[in-house]
Parts: C-alpha cells; structure tokens; sequence
C-alpha cells in the first residue's frame, strides 16, 4: 500500500483529504507543522509528499532543502498546494523540487488525478489483480 | 446718503485759503445747499471727524501734515475703504492724475481750474461711480472665492504656455506658491478636444495622478486656455481597494466553500456510510448551492477584472461558424430535455476573426442557455451568424415571453435580474449579460438585445472581423490606458517561431503544438497572448520594465530552442522585444516599429 504524508497546518483539510485518500486505498500520514513533517517523513519514508507551502513554522524552501539532505527522501516526489496569489512566486522559486502544483482551493478529484499520474491508482491495481 | 441733510462731503485739506476756494465753489453751485462740509487738517483727523459723522465722499489734498504725496490715497483708502475719494491737486501735479485714478480714486480735480457746477457734477458721478465698482468688485470677489476654495487646479495659459491665473486648487496640486506658478511655463500635455489622464512629477518627489481638461477661452482679450486640473490620487486609491478587496474576498469565500462542499460529497456518494434517499436529496441541495456560489465568485472575479480593464486575453483566429455549431453539440441536449429545439443558421464560408475563442464561446453559452431557460415547452431557438458590414453578426433568437422594452437599458447592468420573468427553479448570478457585454467590448464589439413581448428576444453580438495586427492594436492600445493610468511600463515580446527556427520542416506542426503548451503554462502573468500563426506568437506583459522583458525574452528563446533541438545561436532571432514608452508611446507607433522589427529580422 502506497504511503503518502499530508503536512498540511489545518486539521479540517487533513481530516477530509485523508478520508477520501484513504477510501481510495491509500494509506495516509499526517503532520501539522514543517518539523514534524520532517520527522515523519524520514521516520516512515512516504511514496509521496502532499505539501501545503503556507507552514506555521518554517519556509517551504526550507523543508524541501533539509528532506532533500536526506538520501533516501531526494527523489520523493512532492505534491503542493498553495492559494492562487502566492502560486506564480512559489512556481518560480521552487518550480524544480515540486512535482505539481494545485492552486488552493482544490477539487478532490484532481488531487487524487495527480497523485494517481505518479504512483498509480491502487484500486485500479486491485482490479486488474482481480481480474 | 440722507437726503434731507445733502451730501457729506469731508475736506481733507491743511491749507486755510485752499479751503476756503473750496468753500466758496460750493456755494456757487446752484442749489448749493445739497451738500454738506466738514473739513479736517490732517488724516488722522478726517479719520476721528469720519467716524463721528461718516460723510458720503471725501476731497483729499495729497499733501497735508501726517502725510505728503502720492501714497496719501493709499493711505486714505485704507482708513476710508467705504467712501469715494476725490483728489485735489494744483497745477504742479496736474501729471499724476491718470497714475491716481488707476490707484483707485474716483477723480481728480486741480485746484484754481474747477467751476462750482464741475465739483458737484464731479462728487455725485464719484459716488454712483463708487457704488458700481463695489457691486463689481462684491461679484469679482464671490467669483473669486469659488475658485479660490475648488479643490480643482484651475489655471489659464497663454499659447506659449505662460500661466496667467492659477489658483489655490493648482498650488496645492503642483506644491508650488503661486508666484512661482506664474514664473514658469506649464508643461503638461493638455488636450481641448479630451480630457487626458496624465502623471505629474512634483518637486518633492510626489507622484500624483492627475486628470487635464482644457478649454479655450479668451483672458484680457487674449486668446488662452483655461486647464482644469484633478488630482486622481482619490479615485484610484479607491479602485484599487476595491479591485483587492473582490479578489480577497473571492479567495477567502471559496476556501471554506470549498471545504463545505467536500464534506457534503463526502456524505452524499456514501463514502462514509448509507444514507436514504432523503438525506441524499438534501445534501444534494447542498452541495448544488455550493456549486452555484463558486459560480458567483468567478463571475465576480470576471467581471471585477473587465471592469478594471486586466481580463486576460487569449487570442487566435477563430471560425465562428464553427463555435456555434460546437455550442449547438454541447447544448442540444440540455434543450432537447426541456423539449426546446436549437438550430441553427450558418453561412456558406466560413468566417474567421483574431478573438479570444474561450471568452467568444463563454458569450455564446451564455446566451444559448438563458435562452434555453426562458424558452417554454415546444419553442425554437435559433443560432445565426452571418457577415455584417464587414463584421460578423451572431445572434441567438428564442419564443420565450421577451422582455419589455423598459426592461431593456438595464438588462447588461450587473446583478440587475430584471428583464425578464424568471420561470421558477431559475436561478443565475445576476452577471452573465454583465459579462458577456464586457467581453464583447473587450474585443472592440457590441452586443444588443431586441424583443417583441411576447414573441420573444434577440440577442445579437457583433464582433469585428480583425486581422492579426488589428487584433494586436487594439489590446496594446488598452495595455498603453492601463500602465498610463496605474504608471507602469510593459513589454510586448513577438516571437517568431515557425519561419526562423522551424521552417516547415517535417516536425514543424509538433514542435508548434509543444511551443504553444510551453508559452501558455510559463508565461501565466501576460496581460495578453496572441497566436498569430502556428508557432507565432505575441506576448503583452504587463507591468514589466525592459529588463524584465528580456529576461522573457531569453526564457523563451531557451525553452523554444530546447523543444526544436536548436543551439544556442540559432535562438536568438526568435523574439523581438518592444517596450512602453521607451520603444513606443502610442498604439500607431508600436505597430510601424513592430513591423521594422520583423523586417529587420528577415534580414
């Protein structure tokens, strides 16, 4: 089962996106603040970063440099979301470590799409197994 | 005056025998007891004797005790500003005569030449001529301080741009004493014909937005210009607030929107748990309305950017024929299932124009499905498009009820759901027409509405039928309004594409499509892109400084060069860069420079 790690500041959001990641067979870890994102992303090692660029205690650029230290977590591939105003800044700095961008608010369903482009829908699998 | 006293006349005069000439010329005057003397040896005795008993003129003689000369009036009209004055002179001073009345006294008689029936003629002319002036001077002044108290610069100008008049609206604005506004000449681009919206420098370091209006006039029988002066700073502040207040507001409604609506998804496709069909129902209700607030907020962010002049553009060639038939296939069902016919009425060639196709469609859409909803059972709605004075004439015609023709001025206004009867479960933004007219205008066209209650309406659009350049002009024209009007520069980037790097060459189509795609995802801050071949592009970005404009230019150049496999050389005739207003200051301008630059680079 896929992991993905959510550091996202606010428990709504993490609280609705796990549930629909969840449902779609993904398994879901979540942390509210950089540091903690940080420590859980070298602790359990996620297939993929969902990032929220807007973190209570530190810059993005900041978080990406010091999970990019880490050997194991260079070529995570990280997903992030951001409020429309700040996306052509955050396109332009950190264009090259983000994988994909989705401008704040986001449907559901073109989150899940991105995530599927890179590690593959599980419940497709599951299906193609069954069959 | 009291009549039945005569006139008071004061004498202002220190010699005994001069005032006793005086005296007898009175009573020479035939009805002489019409007037009545008072005499005093200096000013400031005239000045204690006036307050005593205020006389109706006074004669002054220039020299007396506490004063000597000509600044004698200046004196007297100051202790005296109420009453005429009359001068005396002898025959030594006759010369200063004219030089006192422009001084402000009402005449001047020299002694030893003047006849009794003079003096009295002269005395009762003064004071009439006195009474006048002050009414004169009374309107002058209320005229005056009108001027005086307008927040409005108002100057006048000669030809050569020399300031005649300004007032205390033009200090303020300039920052400068008005002694120093007349010194110099006025500089500021000004235009009898319109008002021009400009920048004014200030000394100080001030920027100030200002608004010109001129009007001819004529200022002591020469001609001059009368140049009224806003300072805009005001009413751009207040444009501005208003233009980041929608859009925050936008942003900070749609996030917790957005948060409603997936809960409510969530519940309702029974991701979390069964729920009956009722519950269903009403979530459904929810999240619909959801739906529609979202809709509510792009249209608002929509039209708050027409209004503000910086919708983004789009523009390719485009067969209009074609979008129509596009709408009819996508919205031929919707009407199907409300059992409304749509057809359509073609012409037989197709017809082309530079627009921005998606905003073209949005029009579309939008009239086709009020149309739609206003169309009972059984109706026929018909899409036309024909060639029109050498412009292209869509029109979307229903049965629906039509619209009254009170109704009908305010139809294009925001959120003004007036016009018409809205059949029950119909509900819009209140902005659809708001927008579609803004989009219209936006591309130089009009839109209009005719009805025949209770027959139905007809919603024509009419676009211009633009080539490339045309198309360019236009919103190069309306980049210069916006950087003259918020002071900023910006660039036009033309890149060249297809000819000079890809020439036809087997991967020419593919290596075109990529460009567009690259353009498109990289370059999301233009104000406006413009396809005008295959691979052919024109850039407006707003708000960028040459050398923002080059950096463009040499990211572009680099991305173009990595998807056609060119080197780094072979790039760099692919963009041409012009920018506003060092390389251009009007729209006629950009385009003969632009077509240089092109020129140049066939070369």
């Amino acid at each position: 089962m896929y992991k993905i790690l959510l550091i996202e500041d606010d428990a709504q959001h993490i609280l609705l996106a796990k549930i629909r990641l969840e449902l779609r067979g993904f398994q879901v870890l979540a942390a509210q603040t950089g540091e903690d994102g940080l420590a859980e992303a070298l602790k359990s090692r996620p297939d993929l970063i969902l990032l929220d660029l807007i973190l209570p205690d530190m810059e993005p650029a900041q978080l990406i440099t010091r999970l990019r230290c880490d050997p194991a977590a260079r070529k995570t591939p990280i997903v992030a979301f951001t409020g429309l105003d700040a996306f052509e800044l955050h396109r332009r700095h950190l264009g090259a470590e983000i994988a994909e961008f989705i401008p704040k608010p986001y449907e559901t369903s073109e989150l899940l799409d991105k995530i599927v482009r890179f590690l593959g829908d599980p419940q497709a699998r599951g299906t193609q197994r069954l069959a | 005056m009291d009549r039945e006293n005569g006139i008071g006349v004061l004498i202002v005069e220190d010699n005994p025998g001069d005032a006793k000439i005086i005296t007898e010329l009175f009573r020479d005057i035939k009805n002489g007891a019409g007037f009545r003397l008072s005499f005093s040896e200096t000013l400031s005795k005239a000045a204690a004797a006036a307050a005593h008993d205020l006389p109706d003129i006074i004669l002054l003689d220039l020299n007396l005790p506490d004063s000597y000369g000509p600044a004698t009036l200046g004196k007297a009209e100051t202790l005296f500003p109420e009453l005429p004055i009359i001068i005396m002179t002898g025959f030594y001073e006759e010369h200063l005569g004219l030089e006192l009345i422009k001084k402000g006294a009402q005449d001047y008689l020299v002694k030893g030449k003047i006849t009794g029936d003079w003096l009295a003629y002269s005395i009762k002319y003064s004071i009439e001529r006195f009474k006048i002036e002050r009414k004169l001077k009374q309107r002058e002044s209320r005229l005056e301080d009108i001027l005086e108290k307008s927040p409005d610069g108002v100057m006048v100008t000669r030809k050569d741009g020399r300031v005649l008049f300004a007032n205390h609206g033009a200090e303020a604005i300039f920052g400068h004493k008005r002694e120093d506004l007349l010194k110099h000449a006025f500089t500021l681009e000004a235009d009898s014909e319109k008002t021009v919206e400009t920048e004014l420098r200030r000394l100080d370091g001030r920027k100030m937005p200002l608004e010109v209006r001129a009007v001819e006039t004529v200022w002591d029988s020469e001609p001059c210009r009368l140049v009224l002066l806003r300072d805009l700073t005001p009413v751009r502040t207040l444009q501005r607030n208003r233009d980041e207040f929608i859009s925050m507001i936008s942003h900070e409604l749609r996030s917790p929107l957005s948060v409603v609506k997936e809960s409510l998804d969530l519940v309702y496709d029974g991701s979390v748990g069964d729920i009956n069909a009722k519950q269903k129902e009403i979530l459904k209700i929810g999240t619909e309305n959801c739906t529609r607030l979202n809709r509510l907020i792009d249209a608002l962010l929509d039209i708050t950017k027409i209004e503000a002049g910086v919708m983004p553009m789009d523009i390719a060639k485009a067969d209009l024929g074609l979008l129509l038939e596009e709408t009819e296939r996508e919205y031929g069902r919707l009407a199907e299932e409300r059992s409304v016919r749509l057809a359509m009425d073609l012409p037989k060639a197709p017809l082309f124009t530079y627009c921005d196709k998606e905003k073209v469609r949005e029009v579309i859409i939008n009239l086709v499905t009020n149309a739609i909803k206003f169309t009972p059972r059984g109706g026929v709605i018909t899409l036309s498009l024909r060639p029109w004075e050498g412009e292209a004439l869509l029109c979307v015609e229903d049965t629906g009820p039509g619209i009254e023709a009170d109704d009908i001025p305010r139809l294009f206004n925001k959120f003004s759901q007036v016009g018409r009867r809205r059949p029950p479960g119909v509900k819009g933004t209140g902005l659809g027409l708001a927008i579609c007219k803004g989009i219209v205008e936006l591309h130089g066209g009009r839109v209009w509405v005719e009805s025949e209650p209770p027959k139905g309406s007809k919603f024509y659009v009419l676009l211009p039928v633009l080539p490339f350049d045309a198309a360019l002009k236009g919103l190069v024209r309306r980049e210069i309004e916006l950087a003259l009007a918020h002071n900023y520069k910006f660039c036009v980037v033309d890149i060249n594409f297809s000819g000079a790097a890809v020439k036809a060459g087997p991967r020419a189509h593919e290596f075109s499509a990529r460009a567009e795609k690259f353009i498109k995802s990289n370059m999301r801050n233009c104000h406006a892109v413009l396809k005008r071949e295959e691979g052919d592009f024109t850039l407006i970005l707003s708000n960028a400084d040459p050398r923002e404009g080059c950096r463009a230019c040499s990211f572009v150049e680099k991305g173009l060069a990595d998807i056609a496999g060119l080197a780094q050389g072979e790039a760099s005739g692919i963009t041409l860069l012009l920018s506003f207003p060092g390389d251009f200051r009007d729209e006629e301008a950009f385009i003969r420079k632009l077509a240089e630059g092109r020129e140049k680079a066939n070369v």
